[in-house]
């Protein structure tokens, strides 16, 4: 056996990529004569034969490098072509199909070579397998029947369909794998500049994929999916030695639309100033309030909205149902209009990451309307049928290796009485006002998101940048290491008003997909302590680099005997590191508290003398950086108990007096 | 058609990112060890007595092919770092058998390289400190009788060997795994089969606070070539065979059409095994190939004279103080030489000339005589053995720990193997037996060490054959394992033939990660062995001929 694989990288790829359908005669022939066998005589004795089977056939060249700092770590590239069966006994009204959504991988790899011989071995073992999984699935599903009866909800297992055909000789489109890497160095630079920057991850990556569309029933597909990928999250421990990450991505379907070396400098640089500001950042308790969503927030809204309109959903007997039966009836604001369409290709001139012509069922797509003034309209449908609607919609959608099922392709979230950005906040203040709280939430900037279940239902937790508006004053200020939660069809109810400022938001969560939305105004959004543990900065400064920038982190002294923690009431929140950098303050954190801005302060010094002139620096440290006056208040007296706690413990003196 | 069956030329290509100047790269690992030895120390504690920084910086191909045609294509470019930090000193420090350094993915950039170890260095040092506090305060209360060092001092090396530029002759590999995988082509029972060939270019930095600055091959991945092939009985028993061809390197692979037959071989035996009966569970005496007793010895003793298991209580320590006392047969002895670099021709697959704390490599007597003589040495001292001798192993993430490289079993008196096997036929005669067994090859083996567990260890046979008592014929079993107790069947051992040969290409497996070994042995006649039925997995076969096979 050989050690688990590590990391990885590689070569650069061919310019002229495999040849494509047509050259790849031996593949088609390979697929045709194993259906067909499949067909007439793959029949285990007093067992159904198969009444439907679709071969799906993904070819993929993967190239990626991984970096820290702009400089390579790792890299690879990979060929590879994986084989799926989807093979049906019983009948369309009732067959093997599973009742809930399986999120397994089923791939299998086949040759990646047109010969006919090592292919046409492969898929037979491949159908062999299906066809035996298939009879025992659907005697288990028919067992399950006999017992418990069939749900009022249940429709047809498989749709009928018109047979499609579209093939067509394959045309690589012409990447260069040198631009993709000046564009990780172009975004990456900036962060290598800055040394408290503690790692700068990224990942460029670039697949190419065809994907066949083979089926008994005369199905026909070829498709053509390149997807260029640039990632990056930028890494630094605040002032009180928690883990604070930035980052940001791009996804481009073809060359075109990669961003450009000038875009992504100045996006890098953006990173700078964000993780910089982040790390001096307020923190606060978490609490509830009104809130409004940019669009990229609003985006992961939508989406989690859209997962849980799939039809699958509807019927899954082991998740919500959230809106089964429900056609017709009120569900979010009626201003609101909700609709999928993957036949979209661009939107104010930007492509669309989600758009297809047919989905992995071989299905045209279709635009259709989901929400329509708030009311409930449709769903994604694949094949599986939903009561009320006899057939797909074309949104059968799989990810590499799994059976497909309705998912989003470009969502778009409209609404028909459009706010511009400071009718908004001036709306969330008075909210803020009328419900008798200080502030209102501003979230931005979504990273990622994460889903207690899958398939769109359970509580969502959005992983944004949040900044607190004061209703009095309106005045902005960013806090930290606080994400958003609350269940997606709630958040989508308490939406009050939209933006004018619609933008689109990518995701690959189960398959690529778009989603153009505007701000949303929330009556109401929960915020949540993010899952980050304080972990203590390195001993040592960081080596030098190419352009230091002294004092950013400062080398530990000698290590004090004494710590004491004293708060400072400020009249303003303040940016600079640099500026509080006195000779015994170990480390300091900014709090939004009820009774205003305060900072927490562990200072220390060798001897109870040298703590008493590091106190006196850094009062005047902290008075000559926080404008407007500073009063201090000491929570831990120098004895040695007091000083052990504030200097070992985990985090800070949250239970201690305020 | 893929089976273009050899590139007409053989012709290298660059083979992922030029190599990093050497210079270049000790000389970022030394500007951030010397920084970390001269200032870094966390409140009252000091800075660490020991670092050791490893950099492997590796490209890899991989290419798998079946029935003659490519099924993966893979090739990648990556390093890996790894810190170790010591603190306390060499008579008591926070190492213990579970200890392991601290490792990331890294850059070559000089400076990046500094940050990332300059991150590696504050979490090994920040680890070894509260391990040091900890394994004191566990002192607080265990009773140590007989206290050993941690570290033996060992002298610094010095040696900066630069590799060929990293050339990759793809075409050429890729040709060959399709090649010998078409050779399936001919069997259509056989129902899965793989060509896996993977090559390598790597190399390893090792710099270490005591002065010791390496640049090597990365002897832990020789290149290699594995062929393997699943079918099922008729009624169902899964059934597999594999071949690891010995090769370092591509360069010196046997031709072809000798890979060929060793392939065709494979399948012969594989089809051969779906006709043959189920043997049940027996004890009975046996010949063991030479590549079967190797990987017996390999599990019943290398294992357990692995030096560090001699240290702690919860390891079984069968042999811990047998020193100087027998324990094999007289006729018996056993050596591990890391520097010997082939048998008969044949590449050794453990072979290194630094091991992975950078000591050199050294022969060491394990058996002389039946007499135990030594261990498996890292830089782990024990009782009687203060020093390592070149066997401290480790994978690329992982702490070395005393391991095995190429274990040589060798038998005085040996015979011919015609009549080892005329005196396994007098044995099941003289004691009645209906048959005893022959035991070819080996897909490997486990053994547990420590004592909470029953010492079972087992090896799986690639082949049993059932030989009649009467008539001396061989019949070719399925379904069944070695088992038994390490010290109970090496003592079973009778007599040897003189047929010593090389089992290459085995990964073996421990707390210090998979490292490369192979085995040479001659076959040997066992007392008595115990065969064990293997677990039950059987599925339907195939409903449908292979599509090659069906007329329609």
């Amino acid at each position: 056996m050989i050690p688990a694989s590590l990391a990885i990288v590689l070569l650069a790829l061919p310019a002229v990529a495999a040849p494509g359908p047509a050259d790849e005669p031996a593949l088609e022939r390979a697929i045709a004569a194993e259906l067909g066998r499949a067909k007439s005589s793959l029949r285990e004795e007093g067992y159904p034969p198969i009444y439907f089977a679709q071969l799906t056939v993904w070819d993929l060249e993967d190239w990626d490098q991984w970096s820290d700092l702009a400089a390579p770590r790792a890299e690879s590239t990979m060929r590879q072509r994986i084989a799926l069966a989807d093979v049906r006994v019983g009948g369309p009204a009732l067959d093997n199909h599973p009742v809930s959504p399986r999120g397994d991988y089923l791939g299998t790899p086949v040759s990646i070579a047109d010969d006919e011989f090592a292919l046409r071995h492969a898929l037979w073992r491949i159908l062999d397998g299906a066809y035996k999984t298939a009879t025992a699935d659907f005697l288990r599903k028919q067992a399950v029947l006999v017992s418990r009866g069939r749900a009022d909800y249940d429709a047809d297992d498989l749709s009928a369909e018109p047979a499609t055909a579209s093939t067509a000789a394959w045309s690589p489109r012409a990447w260069s794998v040198d631009r993709l890497r000046r564009l990780d160095d172009a975004l990456s630079d900036p962060l290598r500049a800055a040394p408290w920057v503690l790692h700068a991850e990224s990942h460029v990556g670039l697949r190419r994929l065809r994907t066949r569309l083979r089926g008994t029933s005369g199905l026909a597909i070829d498709k053509t999916d390149d997807w260029a990928r640039i990632e990056i999250e930028a890494v630094a421990l605040s002032s009180d030695g928690l883990r604070e990450s930035v980052s940001r991505d791009w996804h481009a379907r073809e060359p075109e639309a990669l961003p450009s070396e000038a875009e992504l400098g100045r996006a890098g640089r953006e990173l700078v100033d964000d993780l910089a500001e982040l790390r001096v950042a307020a923190t606060t308790s978490p609490f509830s309030a009104p809130a409004l969503l940019d669009a990229s927030v609003a985006g992961g809204l939508v989406y989690a909205l859209g997962q849980s309109l799939s039809g699958e959903e509807q019927r899954n007997p082991g998740g919500a149902q959230t809106f089964r039966g429900r056609l017709g009836d009120r569900i979010i604001s009626e201003t609101l209009t909700l609709v999928d369409d993957p036949i979209a290709a661009s939107f104010r001139g930007r492509p669309l990451f989600g758009r297809y012509e047919f989905d992995d069922q071989g299905v045209p797509a279709r635009r259709v309307t989901l929400i329509e003034k708030g009311l409930l309209r449709g769903f994604l449908l694949s094949r599986y049928a939903v009561k009320g609607f006899a057939h797909s919609n074309g949104h059968a959608r799989a990810p590499l290796g799994q059976i497909p099922l309705g998912v989003p392709g470009n969502l778009f979230l409209t609404s028909s009485e459009p706010h511009s950005r400071d009718a908004l906040v001036a709306l969330l203040r008075e909210e803020c006002r009328r419900q008798g709280k200080p502030y209102g939430l501003w979230i931005r900037r979504l990273r990622g998101w994460s889903q207690q279940q899958s398939g769109g239902q359970g509580s969502i937790r959005l992983l944004a940048e949040v900044r607190l508006v004061s209703a009095a004053t309106g005045r902005v200020e960013r806090v930290r290491d606080l994400d958003l939660v609350g269940t997606p069809l709630v958040m989508a109810e308490s939406v009050m008003a939209a933006g004018d400022d619609p933008e689109i938001a990518d995701t690959d969560a189960v398959a690529p997909s778009s989603i153009v939305s505007p701000s949303l105004l929330l009556t109401e959004a929960e915020l949540q302590r993010s899952e980050t543990k304080p972990e203590k900065a390195p001993v040592l400064p960081p080596p030098p680099r190419d352009v230091p920038e002294a004092g950013a982190v400062p080398a530990r002294a000698e290590e004090p005997a004494l710590v004491e923690v004293d708060r400072y009431r400020l009249a303003a929140r303040f940016d600079a590191i640099a500026a509080l950098d006195a000779e015994g303050l170990l480390a300091w954190r900014q709090t939004r508290t009820a009774e205003g801005l305060v900072i927490d302060a562990k200072v220390g010094g060798a001897t109870g003398e040298r703590a008493r002139e590091a106190l006196r620096r850094v009062a005047a440290a902290v008075a000559a950086v926080a404008r407007g006056g500073v009063r201090r208040a000491i929570l831990f007296p120098l004895d040695s108990a007091g000083a052990y706690r504030a200097r070992y413990d985990d985090g800070w003196p949250d239970s201690g007096p305020r | 058609m893929a089976l273009a069956l050899a590139a007409p030329f053989a012709r290298a290509e660059s083979w992922g990112s030029a190599p990093a100047p050497a210079a270049d790269v000790f000389g970022a690992l030394e500007a951030e060890m010397s920084r970390s030895l001269a200032r870094l120390h966390e409140d009252s504690f000091g800075p660490p007595y020991f670092l050791a920084y490893r950099l492997h910086d590796a490209r890899h191909y991989e290419v798998v092919a079946t029935l003659g045609a490519a099924l993966t294509d893979y090739v990648e470019d990556y390093r890996i770092a790894y810190a170790e930090a010591r603190y306390g000193d060499r008579t008591f420090d926070n190492t213990d058998l579970s200890y392991q350094g601290v490792n990331t993915p890294s850059p070559m950039d000089p400076q990046v390289l500094r940050q990332t170890f300059w991150l590696l260095t504050d979490q090994a040092y920040k680890g070894a400190v509260s391990g040091w506090l900890e394994k004191k305060a566990k002192r607080a209360t265990e009773l140590v009788t007989e206290p050993i060092d941690d570290f033996s001092a060992e002298p610094a090396v010095q040696k900066k060997e630069e590799l060929p530029k990293p050339a990759l002759d793809r075409a050429r590999l890729r040709a060959l795994a399709e090649r010998l995988s078409a050779v399936f082509r001919g069997y259509p029972d056989i129902h899965e089969s793989n060509v896996t060939v993977g090559a390598w270019w790597a190399r390893r930095f090792l710099v270490t606070s005591e002065g010791t600055r390496l640049l090597t091959p990365a002897e832990e991945m020789p290149d290699e070539l594995r062929v393997s092939a699943v079918t099922r009985a008729e009624d169902g028993m899964r059934l597999e065979d594999d071949l690891l061809v010995p090769l370092r390197a591509f360069a010196e692979s046997p031709p072809d059409a000798e890979l060929e037959r060793a392939v065709r071989g494979v399948a012969d035996e594989l089809v051969a095994l779906r006709r043959a009966p189920v043997q049940e569970a027996a004890a009975a005496p046996a010949i063991l190939d030479p590549e079967m007793s190797g990987v017996l010895f390999h599990e019943a003793l290398g294992h357990k004279l692995e030096g560090q298991r001699q240290r702690d209580s919860h390891e079984s320590q069968v042999f811990r103080d047998l020193v100087g006392k027998p324990i094999l047969p007289a006729f018996l002895s056993v050596i591990d030489d890391p520097t010997l670099k082939s048998f008969k021709g044949s590449p050794l697959h453990g072979s290194y000339e630094f091991d992975s704390e950078g000591s050199p490599a050294r022969r060491v007597a394990l058996v002389e005589g039946g007499i135990l003589r030594g261990f498996l040495m890292s830089r782990w001292p024990i009782k009687g053995f203060p020093d390592t001798n070149g066997h401290g192993r480790a994978d690329w993430r992982s702490h070395p720990t005393g391991r095995m490289s190429n274990l040589i079993v060798s038998a005085e008196g040996a015979v011919p193997r015609a009549e080892l096997e005329r005196r396994l036929l007098e044995t099941l005669r003289r004691d009645g037996k209906p048959y005893g067994f022959l035991l070819v090859g080996s897909s490997g083996g486990e053994n547990p060490t420590n004592r909470e567990s029953p010492q079972t260890l087992e090896v799986r046979p690639r082949l049993v054959y059932r030989v009649d008592a009467k008539t001396g014929k061989r019949t070719l079993v399925r379904g069944v394992k070695l088992v038994g107790t390490p010290l109970v069947i090496l003592n079973r051992i009778v007599a040897a033939a003189d047929d010593d040969a090389l089992a290459n290409g085995f990964h073996c497996g421990a707390e210090s990660g998979w490292v490369p070994v192979s085995q040479i042995a001659p076959s040997l006649l066992v007392s008595e062995i115990e065969l064990q039925r293997l677990p039950e997995d059987r599925v339907l076969p195939p409903l449908l001929p292979s599509p090659l096979h069906d007329p329609r």
